[in-house]
């Protein structure tokens, strides 16, 4: 069987505490919902959650939708982002749990990443090395998503080209845009072969494209 | 906190403030019964705060680890038996019960050693929260977990059936089949052709049309047999065009050619039979690279035309498409067939008795699945060789198909070698489609079995089949 993994990276720094993180929260239980509803999602789609902070956890290891059950989240008080950090523990889970052809393996379909932070990396140097290293992946897309006003855009644009912002952290905010990513995957469901790059749906009014 | 109300008489009233007062006695400690009776009240206070101190540290590490504890449920599906069981190891705990599953279809089971059996058939597709209670030794307050189990559709009953809308450019019926009749040539009993094309759930699931498409033809002229599958991208907006055009200019030009240049080409075939020498091949590869391969090259630049017609609104790639081409005729030493293959699927020549089965393509894939690469890419004109061909006294069946069989049937690129995977192949389409001579029902019943289910396997499906 196919999988498509898809990789969610959260920031789970200070700043997110209380109801961003919560807000965060509500927003995914209504993707993994919302992913139910596709049946095409319901066989193949496969997540994994890491959160970063001081600390950069994988809270739930590449796990079948159909599966899967929604981990606690929780949040230091204050410290650094390591989105570098993340991007390290990233790299080595796929180059454990995605797979590849082989004349005698069936390989998964290219995965996805999604990244959502609302402030800036801490460990640039790592974060920069990073970047360079997940660029040179395949990927069918990078979303990379900025939350808040505090969030900076400049160093999401180095991951990807494809970096949005949502100006509230609200838990109707948050909804959209993983509907919106639950969309996305659909779409990666379908759109196989010719594209090495997702076309993706248009996102929702909340959520800002920047170019 | 109890509080009891103390008689105001002067002598102690109660046997405690006696016991008290007696032991000040020997002490030394001459306490008047009010000091007494107030110093009763400040003892059990302190005492009761303590007790209720630790009894509330207690439950709080109970319920920490009954947080942490791994007791977990795996999801199940609807309608589907479930029964998950998870042993509740935190010591001291008691009267476990479990709340939250009325109407859910179903019921929890709690046992002496502390494992919760859940049990039944879910009712209901989505969450069901489930709260487990318990309490410690000598503490009134309940200790509680929550749990959330998925209950899952099957994916089966979520397929939605969208037409395609109206308007679309190219649009194309979302099936097709065909049967090609063939009596006898040359006083030969000759094969038929059967194929059918199906769009897939997935596409029918978006309302997006069937992006596959096939070809195929005999000349009863010649006695030369056409076969052409195509599969159009999924992610390319006009592949269906692609697969349409690819399937029919390759078609074409093969039938021409073969009308033109067969007699040549069938004395070199004869000759390369009774001596397959190289000097003997050489001619029947040239044949199969002015026929075959010049096909390809003109389905190309056919579909490049079209691209040119859309003046900048489309391009190469928007038309991508794989292509999967065989010839074929018999002849008094056994069946001749090449064939030319881009792409993914399959083409092979299955016979039932023989050990092996031959295989006239080799996919191309990438490390991902999906990757392949497509007829509207030039460089796959000269990366490697794409014709192949093959002489053999008779066969069961020469099958093409894009991968939206080949994926659930064979998986793996090895696979595609494995004799037994074809028998299974060959086994589940006879049971839908009666494959005797002349039937011409066969076109239907072949595109009956085109339904057939397998998870995360939804891609139009396209098969051309000579039997």
């Amino acid at each position: 069987m196919r999988r498509l993994p898809v990789y969610i990276l959260i920031d789970t720094s200070g700043s997110m505490k209380g109801e961003p993180i919560e807000s965060v929260r509500e927003g995914l239980e209504a993707m993994v919902s919302s992913l139910k509803q596709d049946p095409f999602a319901l066989e193949t789609a496969w997540i994994s959650i890491i959160t970063f902070d001081r600390e950069v956890k994988c809270l739930l290891p590449l796990t079948a939708l159909d599966s899967m059950q929604l981990p606690a989240i929780t949040t230091p008080d204050s410290g650094p982002t390591h989105t570098g950090q993340a991007l390290q523990m990233l790299c080595g889970q796929m180059d454990k749990e995605v797979q590849l052809s082989t004349p005698e393996r069936k390989g998964d379909w290219m995965p996805l990443l999604f990244i959502l932070t609302d402030g800036k990396p801490s460990d640039i140097q790592l974060y920069n090395k990073m970047c360079s290293e997940v660029r040179s992946r395949r990927f069918a897309g990078v979303i990379a998503c900025a939350a808040g006003m505090k969030a900076d855009t400049e160093p999401l644009k180095q991951l990807t080209d494809r970096v949005y912002k949502l100006d509230t952290l609200d838990s109707s905010t948050f909804r959209k845009f993983f509907t919106w990513v639950s969309n996305v995957v659909g779409e990666g469901n379908r759109s196989v072969g010719a594209a090495d790059d997702l076309e993706l749906p248009s996102p929702p009014s909340e959520v800002n494209v920047i170019v | 906190m109890k509080s009891r109300r103390i008689s105001r008489a002067s002598v102690p009233t109660t046997s405690q403030e006696s016991r008290t007062a007696a032991i000040l006695h020997q002490l030394g400690v001459n306490a008047t019964p009010a000091e007494i009776r107030d110093f009763e009240l400040w003892r059990t206070r302190r005492l009761w705060e303590q007790y209720k101190d630790e009894k509330m540290n207690l439950l709080t590490i109970a319920q920490n680890e009954l947080n942490s504890a791994d007791i977990r449920f795996a999801n199940g599906r609807q309608g589907e038996p479930y029964k998950q069981s998870a042993r509740v190891a935190v010591k001291g705990l008691r009267g476990i019960a479990v709340k939250g599953l009325d109407g859910t279809g179903l019921e929890a089971s709690v046992s002496t050693d502390g494992t919760v059996t859940l049990h039944g058939t879910p009712v209901n597709a989505g969450d069901v929260e489930l709260t487990l209670f318990c309490r410690i030794d000598g503490i009134d307050s309940m200790l509680s977990r929550k749990f959330r189990i998925a209950f899952n559709p099957d994916p089966r009953t979520l397929w939605k059936d969208k037409p395609v809308p109206a308007d679309i450019e190219f649009p194309k019926p979302d099936t097709d089949c065909a049967y090609v009749l063939v009596p006898e040539f040359e006083g030969r009993r000759q094969k038929d052709i059967v194929a059918a094309s199906k769009r897939g759930r997935s596409h029918a699931q978006e309302g997006s049309p069937r992006d596959d498409d096939f070809r195929v033809s005999f000349n009863p002229q010649n006695g030369w047999y056409v076969l052409a599958v195509a599969d159009g991208a999924g992610s390319a907006k006009y592949s269906r065009e692609g697969s349409a055009i690819a399937t029919r200019e390759a078609e074409r030009f093969c039938a021409e050619g073969l009308a033109r240049d067969g007699e040549a080409f069938e004395r070199a075939i004869a000759a390369f039979a009774a001596d397959k020498s190289r000097e003997n091949a050489r001619p029947v590869t040239e044949y199969i690279h002015n026929i075959l391969y010049k096909a390809a090259v003109q389905a190309y630049h056919a579909i490049r035309s079209k691209v040119d017609l859309c003046n900048g609104t489309a391009t190469m790639r928007d038309f991508s498409t794989t292509l999967l081409l065989t010839v074929c005729r018999r002849f008094s030493f056994g069946w001749f067939i090449a064939s030319f293959g881009v792409g993914d699927g399959a083409i092979a020549i299955y016979d039932k008795g023989s050990d092996a089965v031959k295989l006239l393509n080799e996919p191309d894939s990438g490390e991902y699945a999906g990757q392949t690469r497509f007829l509207t890419m030039e460089s796959i004109f000269k990366d490697r060789t794409r014709i192949r061909m093959s002489i053999v006294p008779d066969f069961t069946a020469l099958m093409l198909m894009t991968d939206g069989i080949s994926d659930p049937f064979f998986e793996t690129d090895a696979n595609l070698e494995r004799k037994e995977k074809w028998d299974g192949l060959w086994a589940d389409l006879s049971k839908t489609v009666d494959f005797s001579d002349d039937n011409e029902n066969a076109a239907d019943q072949l595109l009956d079995w085109l339904d057939f289910w397998s998870p995360g396997n939804h891609d139009d499906r396209t098969i051309a089949i000579l039997y």
